[in-house]
């Protein structure tokens, strides 16, 4: 999957600790500031690993750092989730997996029902 | 999405810059420098807000505008003014000046008349700069650079706390 750059809070979160891109680099063992640089530009994403990291120097959600990353990928879940239950809803009732199928179904409706009264 | 606003405030060789996301959400800051060779200080203005536009994808850009006594000056002033202008247009995106007595006004209500006393009550609405605060200067003192964020989230703060009359790119001419 991709996704467009996104807008990130990596830079607003370093900016008010004081630290600088070389700082934040040398604290998640990078060698120089360019992945960091490259994390804040949202020109490449970090691996999991360092987005946690991000989230233990800056305290605050992975979610709420990369808030715009996380919204695109949200969109496109919600979008494959009704493709999903659009697929499985027009399965035949005489499948061989017939009850599978309507386990899958209910909890994509349970899920979007969830998800509405949010 | 939250709006986002790029508060500018311009001096004859640098910028000052704040990021604001609402009212409340400081982004970003600081200051860009663009030389004094009048020849190239078009290009060199284009190139900092180019970067900046493009990082910050911002909805609207605020510039304070002055008038300087000398003419030389006021005329390097207005082309950067209009450069930036250029820039924003380019990249769909509002332009609002604000003039020094609007700022000063927003302010002067809320009892902070000096640049010190306004710097200083950005500082404890914004904690993040508060490191950033420069000592009240004597007058013999020249200005601290850091001012210049100061200056430039004042402009952003007056512009969106707005209960002042703006003109907007349509009204104004540059």
């Amino acid at each position: 999957m991709k996704y467009q750059a996104a807008a990130n809070y990596l830079r607003a979160h370093r900016k008010k600790s004081g630290l600088s891109q070389r700082d934040v680099g040398r604290l998640l063992g990078y060698k120089d500031s360019g992945p960091i640089s490259r994390h804040e530009r949202a020109t490449s994403t970090p691996p999991l690993a360092t987005a946690l990291a991000y989230e233990l120097i800056f305290r605050a959600p992975v979610a709420a750092i990369f808030a715009g990353t996380r919204d695109a990928i949200a969109r496109d879940v919600e979008m494959k989730l009704k493709e999903m239950g659009a697929m499985l809803g027009s399965r035949n009732s005489r499948d061989r997996n017939a009850n599978l199928i309507a386990q899958k179904l209910s909890w994509v409706s349970e899920r979007q029902k969830a998800r509405s009264n949010n | 999405m939250p709006k986002r606003l790029l508060a500018l405030e311009i001096r004859a060789s640098r910028l000052g810059f704040a990021v604001l996301e609402g009212p409340a959400r400081l982004l970003d800051w600081g200051v860009r420098s663009f030389g004094e060779q009048n020849q190239k200080i078009r290009s060199a203005v284009s190139d900092r807000i180019i970067t900046l536009l493009a990082f910050h994808n911002p909805s609207a850009v605020v510039v304070r505008v002055r008038k300087y006594h000398s003419n030389d000056n006021n005329k390097k002033f207005l082309a950067i003014v209009a450069t930036i202008r250029a820039e924003t247009k380019q990249n769909s995106t509002r332009f609002f000046a604000l003039t020094t007595r609007q700022v000063r006004d927003y302010f002067a209500m809320r009892g902070k008349v000096t640049k010190h006393d306004i710097a200083m009550s950005l500082a404890n609405q914004f904690e993040e700069l508060s490191w950033k605060l420069p000592h009240r200067r004597k007058a013999f003192q020249s200005e601290a650079p850091a001012m210049l964020v100061f200056d430039a989230l004042a402009n952003g703060v007056a512009f969106v706390e707005r209960k002042i009359p703006l003109s907007s790119s349509g009204q104004q001419r540059f």
